[in-house]
C-alpha cells in the first residue's frame, strides 16, 4: 500500500506529463495546418509536370527515349529512399514505415538484388541501422525543419547521378502519405526509371503540340526535375503526416494521463479516509478506556 | 486567355492575359489567344504578361511553358516580380556564384558540379539583367 505522500507525488508527476502532452498536441495541431497548406500549394506544379510528362512519354515510348524513361532493362541494385521524421513521439509513424521498408528489403535481397538505402530524417535510419547498417549509403541531415525545393533538388541530383552512372538501376522512395488527420499511409513510389501510369489512356488525344526543342531534349530536362518535385512532394506529405500522427498520439497520451490521474486521486482519497477513520476509532477507543 | 505561373512551392499567379512573352530556350516568343499548342523549355529571363493595358513583368529561372490555345502555364523553379528583385542581394549572390564556379573549374571538380554552378551563374545574371532592363 503506497503512502499518502507517494500517491501525492505520483499525481503531481502525471499531471505535469499531461500538461506537456497537451501542449505538444496543440503545437502539432498548429503545425499540421501549416504543413498541409504547403502541401496544397505544391500540388499544382507536380500535377502539371506529371501531365506534361505522361503526354511526352507516350509520344516517345516507341523510340526508347532517354535513360530515365527507358531504364536499364535489368536491375541489379535498387536504391531506396526513405523519408521519415527527425523526431519520435508520434505513435507508429516511423515504425510503420520502417516495417514496410524492411519487407521490401527482404524481398529484394531474396531475389538476389543489391539494396542501397538513403535516409531522409533520422528516425527510420536509427531503426534500420539495427539490421541493415551496411546497406545505408547516404543520409540527409536536418531535413524536416526546412523543407525546400533546393533541398529536394540536392537529394534528387545525387540520386540521378548515381542512376546515370549505373551505380543503381532502379530508385524507389518510401514515405508516409497524409490521408487524413487519423491515417498516415506508408507509400512506395518509383523515382527512376519514370513509370507512366496508364490511367490517362482514356484522356483525349493530345492535339498536335509543337515541341521546342524536340521531345527528347525536353524529356531530358524534365525527367530529373520531376524526380526533384516528387521528392519535395514526399517530404511535404511526410511532414504533414508526421504532425498529424503526433497530434493523435499526444491526444491519446493526454487522455490516458487524465484517466490515470482520476484513478490515482480515487486511491489517494480512499487512503486518506481510511487513515482518518483509523485515527477516529483510536481516539474513541482511547476515550472509552479512560 | 488564362495565365498560370507555378513554382514547386506554390502557384504564384493565376490570372487572365491578352498577351504573354516567354523566354524560350530556342528564342523568345509571344503568345496571343489561339496560339498553336506548344511546349517549350525556358531559359532564365523575363516573362511579360499583358492584360489589356496592364503590364506585369516577372523574372523566371529554368523551367518550361505549356501553351494551348486558351491557356498558358509556366512552370519554373524560381520566379519573382521584376519590381521585387533585390539588386544588391542578387549582385552579391552572383559574385559568390562566380567565385565558386572559378574555384570548381580550377580544382577540376566533377562535371556535374561545374554544370550546377554554371547554371546558377546564368540564372543570377539573367535576374540582374531583368532587374536593370
Amino acid at each position: 500500500m503506497p503512502s499518502l505522500k507517494d500517491l501525492r507525488n505520483r499525481i503531481k508527476s502525471v499531471k505535469s506529463t499531461q500538461q506537456i502532452t497537451k501542449t505538444m498536441k496543440m503545437v502539432a495541431a498548429a503545425k499540421v495546418r501549416r504543413a498541409r497548406m504547403k502541401c496544397e500549394q505544391a500540388r499544382p506544379y507536380a500535377e502539371k509536370l506529371n501531365e506534361v510528362l505522361v503526354g511526352l512519354a507516350k509520344n516517345t515510348s516507341n523510340m526508347g527515349g532517354p535513360l530515365l524513361l527507358s531504364g536499364y532493362g535489368h536491375v541489379e541494385t535498387v536504391r531506396i529512399v526513405v523519408v521519415s521524421a527527425d523526431r519520435g513521439l508520434c505513435g507508429g509513424f516511423n515504425a510503420n514505415l520502417a516495417k514496410e521498408v524492411t519487407v521490401k528489403i527482404k524481398e529484394l535481397l531474396a531475389q538476389g538484388k543489391k539494396v542501397e538505402i538513403v535516409t531522409v530524417g533520422k528516425k527510420v535510419r536509427d531503426i534500420l541501422k539495427a539490421d541493415y547498417a551496411e546497406l545505408l549509403v547516404d543520409h540527409v541531415e536536418d531535413s524536416t525543419k526546412n523543407v525546400s525545393y533546393e533541398l529536394a533538388t540536392e537529394i534528387g541530383q545525387k540520386l540521378m547521378a548515381a542512376f546515370e552512372a549505373s551505380d543503381c538501376q532502379e530508385v524507389i522512395m518510401y514515405y508516409n502519405k497524409f490521408v487524413n488527420m487519423m491515417v498516415q499511409q506508408p507509400t512506395m513510389q518509383y523515382l527512376a526509371p519514370f513509370k507512366v501510369e496508364d490511367e490517362a489512356e482514356n484522356g483525349s488525344i493530345a492535339p498536335s503540340v509543337e515541341y521546342e526543342p524536340e521531345e527528347e531534349a525536353i524529356l531530358k530536362v524534365l525527367l530529373p526535375r520531376n524526380v526533384n518535385v516528387q521528392i519535395l512532394n514526399a517530404m511535404l506529405e511526410s511532414g504533414a503526416a508526421e504532425q498529424a500522427a503526433r497530434m493523435t498520439a499526444m491526444d491519446s497520451a493526454t487522455t490516458n494521463a487524465g484517466q490515470m490521474i482520476s484513478k490515482l486521486s480515487l486511491e489517494y482519497n480512499r487512503t486518506r479516509q481510511a487513515a482518518i477513520t483509523t485515527e477516529l476509532t483510536e481516539i474513541v477507543a482511547g476515550a472509552e478506556a479512560v | 486567355m488564362q495565365f498560370d505561373l507555378v513554382t514547386p512551392e506554390k502557384l504564384l499567379v493565376s490570372d487572365s492575359a491578352t498577351y504573354v512573352s516567354i523566354p524560350g530556350s530556342e528564342g523568345s516568343f509571344g503568345v496571343l489567344e489561339m496560339h498553336q499548342p506548344t511546349l517549350s523549355t525556358l531559359n532564365p529571363g523575363k516573362v511579360v504578361v499583358e492584360n489589356g493595358d496592364k503590364v506585369k513583368e516577372y523574372f523566371v529561372s529554368f523551367g518550361f511553358a505549356d501553351v494551348t490555345g486558351e491557356k498558358v502555364t509556366i512552370l519554373t523553379e524560381e520566379s519573382v516580380l521584376k519590381a521585387e528583385i533585390n539588386v544588391d542581394e542578387t549582385t552579391a549572390e552572383l559574385a559568390e556564384a562566380n567565385a565558386r564556379l572559378a574555384q570548381l573549374m580550377k580544382s577540376s571538380a566533377p562535371e556535374a558540379d561545374v554544370e550546377v554552378a554554371t547554371k546558377k551563374v546564368q540564372v543570377l545574371e539573367a535576374k540582374l539583367n531583368v532587374a536593370r532592363a
